[in-house]
């Protein structure tokens, strides 16, 4: 069997198109969706069989890679509704929570000098999870009144809050190896 | 052979239609080939019962190459035409052989091309050429055993193999006649054959422990996905360090110093290894080394002192169980599972300090020199159409993110590392130039920001982009990983109704052309193999006649020959003679057709004279 292609995400795992999935139907759905069309299922089966397989599971992982996370997914709802799809550049022009960012990263450059820096660097993820999950809710808020901009923006913030963890996490990487 | 075969219902109870497939674990040291028989996944012996076949190839000027037991025999007399860990080499360039440096003991041609070339008595061969070869001896040994052609194999590489090493494995498989069903990495492999993706969901760490490496992989099962979170270890730390030791504690108990004497010294770790294996058992066990004076060594060895000797190393494995552990960002107790790997894994301290490590016991009950054949029989079993109904899946990841080099020598990453496959990632791209009308990519593989830091896949370029004005072209690549984790690029520009793409396969320089002059070598080869071989029959034929001809006539040439009837059979054996020595198979036989016709008469004469005994053990037929 083979994948269509041009159906959305949110069809392809018979989900509701909706910010508020059940994960765990995803997740079943998912692997039956694998049982059914991955390349293993075609090893013994002639090259163009093979073909429409790897295409079909490529795009069925990418389908749920984008649906699994609440932040590719609200992208992909706000690109279904045709915001901010094609070529875009995350940017906001929200000053006060640039200045925050700006301040966070100033705290986490000079880190290192901190009493506990690991403790120092588990408070400030903590504070970052809490923004990411603030953020979140304002999408999910905007998306539900049909406020696209502010919703797109709001994930926008995320990205910029995604980032900051990934370099607290490098941070941490580069203190441990310091002391082995 | 069953009897009688009982079937559940709606399951085929026809032998025939099972259709034949084997899992191959091409080891550096020693390889395997494993097969689903009756229900039961065991790995197929050769015809004196031995399971495992060395990784070694003998290459001879005449005849074809020497593969296994046979040529490590040879390694001693002919070292630089016996190869040995040639998986060390595969989708290497000859570059990545430098850094190798000594460790090889055979010659590299000097060629300008990407790939080395090792150069043996039959010809320079490249290591998928070599690989190619122990698959075929593993491929033979299974057809014998089965009594069928296989339809398909699942070959097992590393977790850590990247695109280069697996296309290189592949290739070597298409080169031995194989239909590869799925490249299977090893840990996962060995995790299938202890039925793990059945159970729980966790964390498993497949510690691999083999003759020259150390591999350590911490997977994560999660919902039927294998993923590869870390892997580590160590490329030259084996079973044969555990030898070393031993050994060198021999050699000081003897009063010996380490000595030239080659033989000596092979005598010594020929015990060792034999000791090692005895104390996997035994509490203690007598050595004895016959010294350069014909005089015995003897002495005993217990398992404590052997654990003593050893320890240092077995801990050198645990710091990278460490390592790794926290590559992964695992702790120790997250572990659910650990599965041995490795023929040194039946060391009992080895047992003992990984179970103390990771606080738990580990999984031992399945051979392990056979566990990574064994799960990728399973695998193949299933993949070649088995068990319709079976539910085994085995979602992998990709190992190292891919990405192409973008402005300053910096890597955009198309897909991460970790991302499930197949997987297919588009990303747009645009000219930097007023009225560009080409576009050159470089696809590289690996985590460091930097291009120069990664490994290079391949470069292209895409043509034909229609003059605009810069930024203007939209220019999307797209990048797609099969389920072996091999890469496709192409790159296709979209903006006007004008339209080029490229398709590019990066394989460490060995393009399909490549290949298939390989493969076309080789069928060349086998015509002139044969071509050879009837060349040498004809030569002793002419040995024969030559031979048979001169004791006859010595006996009674003069007595039964008139000198010109003699001087004819003369000039026909010169001319046979001359023949004789070059290399035209049918001069040859022309000038033995016209010995015999010379000869005929003289022949009836001799019978006639009843004195065929004067012949005996040169057969008259030979004139005929």
């Amino acid at each position: 069997m083979a994948i269509d292609l041009t159906e959305n995400y949110f069809d392809l795992f018979s989900l509701p198109l909706d910010f508020d999935i059940d994960v765990d139907a995803l997740g079943r759905k998912y692997r039956s969706l694998q049982q059914e069309v991955h390349p293993d299922r075609f090893a013994a089966s002639d090259a163009q069989a093979q073909r429409v397989s790897v295409q079909s599971t490529a795009h069925l992982n990418e389908a749920y890679e984008t649906l699994k996370d609440p932040l590719t997914r609200g992208f992909y709802l706000l690109e279904l509704k045709g915001i901010g799809s094609g070529a875009h550049e995350y940017t906001t022009s929200d000053g006060a929570f640039l200045m925050q960012q700006l301040e966070r990263r100033e705290e986490l450059e000079g880190i290192g000098q901190a009493d506990d820096p690991f403790d120092a660097l588990d408070a400030l993820r903590d504070e970052t999870h809490r923004d990411e999950q603030a953020q979140m809710e304002t999408f999910r808020t905007a998306w539900a009144a049909g406020d696209y901009d502010t919703a797109y923006d709001a994930l926008t913030k995320v990205m910029f809050i995604r980032r900051m963890l990934q370099q607290i996490d490098e941070i941490e990487e580069r203190l441990e190896d310091e002391l082995d | 052979m069953a009897l009688l075969q009982i079937s559940e219902p709606g399951m085929s109870a026809a032998p025939h239609q099972r259709r034949l497939a084997a899992g191959i674990d091409l080891g550096t040291t020693n390889s395997l080939v494993a097969s689903v028989r009756s229900g039961v996944a065991e790995t197929l012996p050769d015809e004196q019962g031995r399971h495992l076949l060395p990784s070694v190839v003998y290459y001879r000027e005449d005849g074809p190459p020497l593969v296994g037991y046979e040529a490590l025999e040879k390694a001693d007399e002919d070292p630089f035409n016996t190869i040995a860990s040639v998986k060390r080499l595969m989708g290497r360039s000859a570059g990545d052989l430098k850094k190798l440096g000594g460790q090889l003991s055979y010659r590299i041609a000097d060629v300008d091309s990407n790939v080395p070339r090792i150069v043996t008595a039959a010809g320079e061969k490249t290591a998928v050429e070599v690989s190619a070869d122990i698959l075929v001896a593993l491929k033979q040994r299974a057809e014998e055993t089965l009594g069928a052609e296989l339809e398909g194999v699942v070959i097992t590489v590393p977790a850590y193999f990247d695109d280069a090493q697996r296309q290189a494995t592949k290739d070597a498989a298409r080169l031995a006649g194989l239909n590869v069903l799925r490249l299977l990495n090893e840990p996962t492999a060995a995790a299938v054959a202890y039925g793990l993706e059945s159970g729980e969901e966790g964390v498993i760490a497949v510690y691999d422990l083999g003759g020259g490496t150390f591999d350590i992989s911490i997977l994560r099962l999660h919902k039927g996905v294998f993923e590869v979170l870390a892997t580590g270890g160590d490329s030259a730390l084996g079973g044969d360090d555990l030898d070393h030791a031993i050994a060198e504690w021999m050699l000081s108990s003897a009063g010996i110093e380490s000595s030239d004497d080659h033989h000596l010294m092979r005598r010594f770790m020929t015990a060792a290894r034999k000791a090692k294996e005895a104390l996997t058992d035994a509490d203690r066990t007598e050595i004895e080394v016959e010294l350069a004076d014909g005089k015995h060594w003897r002495a005993e060895l217990t398992r404590a002192r052997f654990a003593e000797l050893i320890r240092p190393l077995v801990k050198k494995t645990t710091g990278a169980c460490r390592r790794v552990l926290r590559d992964a960002g695992i702790k120790k107790d997250e572990v659910r599972e650990v599965v041995m790997v490795g023929g040194s894994t039946r060391v009992p301290l080895v047992r003992e300090m990984v179970g103390e490590f990771f606080g738990r016991e580990p999984l031992v009950s399945i051979d392990p020199d056979k566990v990574v054949a064994v799960g990728a029989a399973i695998q193949a079993d299933v993949l070649v159409g088995n068990k319709p109904d079976g539910d085994l899946l085995l979602l992998d990841v990709i190992p190292l993110s891919l990405g192409i080099e973008t402005m300053g020598g910096l890597v955009e990453k198309i897909i991460s590392r970790n991302t499930t496959i197949p997987v297919a990632r588009a990303q747009e791209f645009t000219t930097y130039k007023d009225g560009q009308t080409a576009m050159s990519f470089h696809v590289v593989q690996g985590e460091r920001e930097l291009v120069d830091d990664n490994r290079s896949l391949a470069r292209f370029e895409l043509r034909g982009i229609p003059p605009m004005v810069a930024g203007a072209a939209r220019i999307k690549v797209t990048f797609q990983v099969d389920a072996d984790g091999l890469l496709n690029v192409s790159a296709m520009e979209e903006t006007s109704g004008a339209q080029a793409s490229i398709t590019i396969k990066p394989s460490y320089g060995l393009g399909d052309k490549e290949i298939e002059a390989m493969l076309r070598d080789s069928m060349e080869h086998a015509q002139e193999d044969m071509t050879l071989r009837m060349l040498r029959e004809q030569q002793v034929e002419a040995d024969r006649v030559v031979e048979a001809l001169d004791a006859a006539l010595a006996k009674d040439g003069d007595e039964l020959l008139s000198a010109d009837e003699k001087a004819d059979i003369l000039a026909a054996r010169d001319a046979l003679i001359v023949a004789r020595q070059g290399e035209d198979t049918n001069a040859i036989k022309h000038a033995i057709k016209q010995v015999e016709a010379a000869a005929e008469s003289y022949v009836e004469r001799r019978m006639n004279s009843n004195i065929r005994q004067a012949m005996a053990g040169h057969s008259v037929e030979e004139f005929e």
